[in-house]
């Protein structure tokens, strides 16, 4: 064995290695610290380690051991397709907004029928003819083109949904950002960032799967290129499963949340409606005030609407229209004014700056520094 | 390569890969921690996770590719060293709750890098292919004390780690003593994870150990790898916050809570007509405070200690925002303790300002008309009225009891 050999080999152990240890930390994880309505996230997570693990233990099979490969490869098949089938469910169900159909099974059956399709064929087709095209890394075999080129497809059939599911994922993400600061305080957690570093690290996993069309296996294979796929996979497991773990996004469980039509809204506002507002900001900027509510890090719009025992909708107008902020800027802003206060303190005077956040309400020192920052340019 | 030796390969690179997977892991979440106690664990832990990749980068590559790991040989040695250093260190800061420890690099690490230093020294000395030969094993003629060296390394690790892991679990176990009583269910899981992860340490390095002779390898190997991979996964699973089952200690903070002056930590249940309200500590655990009462102390901090009344135009309103209350109450907070007034009381501070002011050298042979927009004074009026009733009451007070002058 030389050295490109070792590399190669620990390249395709990697995403193995990787993808499993995930999904075993999660499941740890799991049992211990989980709330009930983030189930689904963490079994579709697993669910996605689970297919990953198993498509790159085909993907070394399908090196070292063609033979077995050909038995087994309708699996690899359809586990290419879910692999992003599921990730993009993931992705889906973290970026769900009220009103929301629920996902379609389409994006399941769609492969299946491609596969499935193969399967059927396959039973037709001499057991030699498919390991001749294992083995062979891909020729097409005289007679029977078509299905070789069934077989050999693949590897661009991934590459396609690799890009689709990208798009779609990101396309959600955008729509999402919009909604979501209005609901939860925490911009770290709401922005989801780490989910655009994920999508940026899959849509890097497309070449490779491309190249396919230009070069052929063989050459693929053998070449040390796959490393880099390989190892940003290694780092996309560890991102998600520490993202996951920690609670970095907003879940939002809805209620059944009818989409009122309201009118009234465009009528011209009375004088009598400007005084209840004007009583409505007051109760509101007390019930800030003297509770503060803020100065948890968890804080989402929903909390403070039962507090202020009105809905969610007419709190986030109340903010919007009084403080030209949306409720996540309004909140912000006072945490930067209690962290202000807090340095003029003598008593919290020495403290560190991650501490000053941590006790205002930021989740976190970066969430802290991004708001300010976010201000400061606000203010030019 | 036949089969059996590319499942052992695979075998030996499941730690490496894991390892990999968990570094990235702390290094992210370094940045996510807030206190300084729980940022050096992190970081201590995720050296002890390269420390993992380098041991197995070494072992993987004395499989397959003996060339390469004849260079890795001295990283292989530094890393197994450093890798009990490092796991008692973490176990150290854990434990360590008056955080009296600060310097930086500790002597603990002086033994493990020497050792690395002087590998690399030996195999810069040594021919290539005789420490390939050295590292399979083999005896070598006219090498003995390379030989010596290379046969040493697995028997020292063993005593480093076995050494290492007594102290760790001699540590942990009295910091399980010291602080069983508050939660006592939470504790003993606590003590029975450190007890489980101390364990997987010892037998990998046990294992690894045996991996020596060629009989006991095969079946070593794995049992190390294995134990390898669930220590870094337990390892890194319960550590991904602050609120992770092997921070428990990090809950006891060192330094005790700071509140901000205007707040106390809510002592009664009911009653008060004070609002009480949540604030999250930096452990991040929620604890219910409520504000203050005004006192003169606190009241004297920020008017006196930042000077305030050299404002011109303050106003009791100005106050207000201060210290967080209303104005009748503020009113009154002045009138009861110091007996005038805002204005009476601010502008006797400012008139105190004036004659410090007075008293300086620098200021020696100035006007008082000069000096005293300087101590806060809005007008020359409002001093000389000041000026005239502080006089008059002293006079007041000297004539009535003159026995005492002194007192205010």
């Amino acid at each position: 064995m030389n050295i490109k050999e070792f590399l190669q080999y620990a390249g395709f152990s990697a995403p193995i290695i990787s993808s499993l240890s995930c999904l075993m930390m999660l499941y740890l994880y799991r049992r211990r610290h989980i709330k009930p309505e983030e189930k689904p996230l963490y079994r579709m997570l697993i669910t996605y380690f689970g297919t990953v693990g198993i498509l790159w233990i085909h993907t070394l099979i399908y090196v070292y051991h063609p033979v077995l490969y050909t038995y087994i490869n309708p699996i690899y098949y359809i586990g290419l397709f879910w692999g992003q089938v599921v990730f993009y469910q993931f992705i889906h169900t973290l970026t769900r907004r009220p009103g929301e159909r629920r996902f379609s099974p389409m994006h399941y059956l769609i492969p299946l029928v491609i596969v499935g399709v193969f399967v059927v064929w396959s039973f037709f087709v001499p057991f030699d003819v498919q390991l001749r095209i294992v083995t062979s890394r891909g020729e097409i075999v005289p007679g029977y083109e078509a299905y070789s080129h069934l077989f050999t497809a693949r590897l661009l059939f991934r590459g396609i949904w690799n890009v689709l599911y990208t798009a779609l994922a990101w396309w959600r993400l955008l729509s999402y950002r919009k909604t979501i600061s209005d609901y939860s305080a925490d911009t770290d957690r709401s922005s989801l960032t780490w989910v655009t570093l994920l999508l940026v690290i899959s849509l890097s996993l497309v070449p490779p799967s491309l190249l396919s069309v230009i070069f052929s296996k063989q050459i693929l294979i053998s070449s040390l290129l796959l490393l880099i796929p390989q190892l940003m996979l290694v780092a996309q497991h560890a991102i998600v499963c520490y993202n996951m773990a920690v609670g970095n996004f907003v879940f939002i469980s809805y209620p059944q949340e009818t989409e009122e039509v309201t009118n009234a809204e465009e009528q011209q506002p009375k004088e009598e409606d400007q005084k209840k507002q004007q009583q409505r900001r007051k109760k509101f900027e007390r019930y800030m005030h003297e509770t503060r509510p803020y100065l948890n890090p968890e804080l989402k719009i929903t909390d403070l609407a039962i507090a202020m025992q009105t809905n969610r909708c007419t709190l986030s107008r109340l903010i919007n229209q009084e403080f030209g902020m949306n409720f996540s800027q309004y909140i912000n802003y006072l945490r930067l004014q209690e962290i202000k206060t807090l340095k003029n303190d003598p008593v919290c005077k020495r403290l560190s700056d991650e501490e000053l956040a941590c006790m205002s309400g930021f989740g976190n020192f970066r969430s802290y520094i991004r708001v300010k920052k976010t201000f400061e340019k606000h203010k030019k | 390569m036949e089969k059996p030796s590319l499942l052992l390969l695979f075998v030996c690179l499941v730690p490496l890969f894991t390892a990999l997977v968990a570094t990235i892991i702390e290094a992210i979440s370094l940045q996510d921690s807030i206190t300084i106690r729980e940022k050096r664990i992190k970081r201590m832990l995720m050296y002890y996770f390269l420390s993992f990749i380098g041991i197995a980068s070494g072992i993987s590559t004395g499989m397959a590719v003996p060339k390469v790991a004849v260079h890795l040989w001295p990283l292989t040695v530094l890393a197994l060293n450093i890798a009990p250093v490092l796991y008692y260190r973490s176990a150290l800061i854990l434990a360590d709750t008056v955080n009296k420890e600060k310097r930086l690099f500790s002597f603990h690490f002086l033994f493990p890098i020497l050792s690395g230093i002087f590998c690399l020294l030996l195999n810069h000395h040594l021919p290539d292919d005789v420490s390939l030969r050295l590292l399979r094993g083999k005896q070598v003629e006219g090498y003995a004390i390379a030989t010596a060296v290379y046969r040493s390394v697995p028997i020292i690790q063993l005593i480093l780690s076995i050494i290492c892991t007594t102290i760790t679990v001699r540590l942990l176990t009295a910091c399980y003593r010291k602080n069983k009583k508050q939660q006592p269910d939470l504790w003993k899981n606590w003590l029975r994870l450190s007890y489980i992860l101390a364990l997987l340490a010892t037998v990998w390095s046990v294992s690894l150990f045996f991996t020596v002779w060629p009989q006991t390898g095969a079946w070593a190997l794995p049992i190390a790898a294995s134990a390898a991979w669930i220590q870094a996964m337990y390892l890194c699973c319960f550590t991904f916050n602050r609120h992770s089952l092997l921070f428990l200690p990090l809950t006891i903070a060192p330094i005790p809570l700071r509140v901000p002056s205007a707040e106390q930590l809510s002592t009664h249940g009911t009653g008060g007509h004070y609002r009480k309200y949540i604030r999250w500590n930096k452990t991040g655990d929620p604890v219910a405070v409520e504000a203050a009462p005004l006192n003169r102390k606190r009241f004297e901090q920020h008017v006196i200690g930042k000077k305030m009344y050299l404002n011109p135009q303050l106003r009791l309103t100005d106050l207000m925002k201060v210290f967080n209350t209303n104005r009748s109450y503020l009113s009154r907070f002045i009138n009861e303790t110091y007996g005038h007034g805002f204005n009476g009381y601010i502008n006797r501070l400012r008139l105190k300002e004036l004659e410090r002011l007075m008293r300086l050298p620098s200021n020696q042979g100035k006007t008082i008309t000069k000096l005293y927009p300087k101590a806060g004074f809005p007008n020359y009026q409002v001093y000389l009225r000041i000026n005239r009733e502080v006089r008059s009451q002293e006079a007041a007070r000297n004539s009535g009891n003159p026995t005492n002058p002194t007192q205010p």
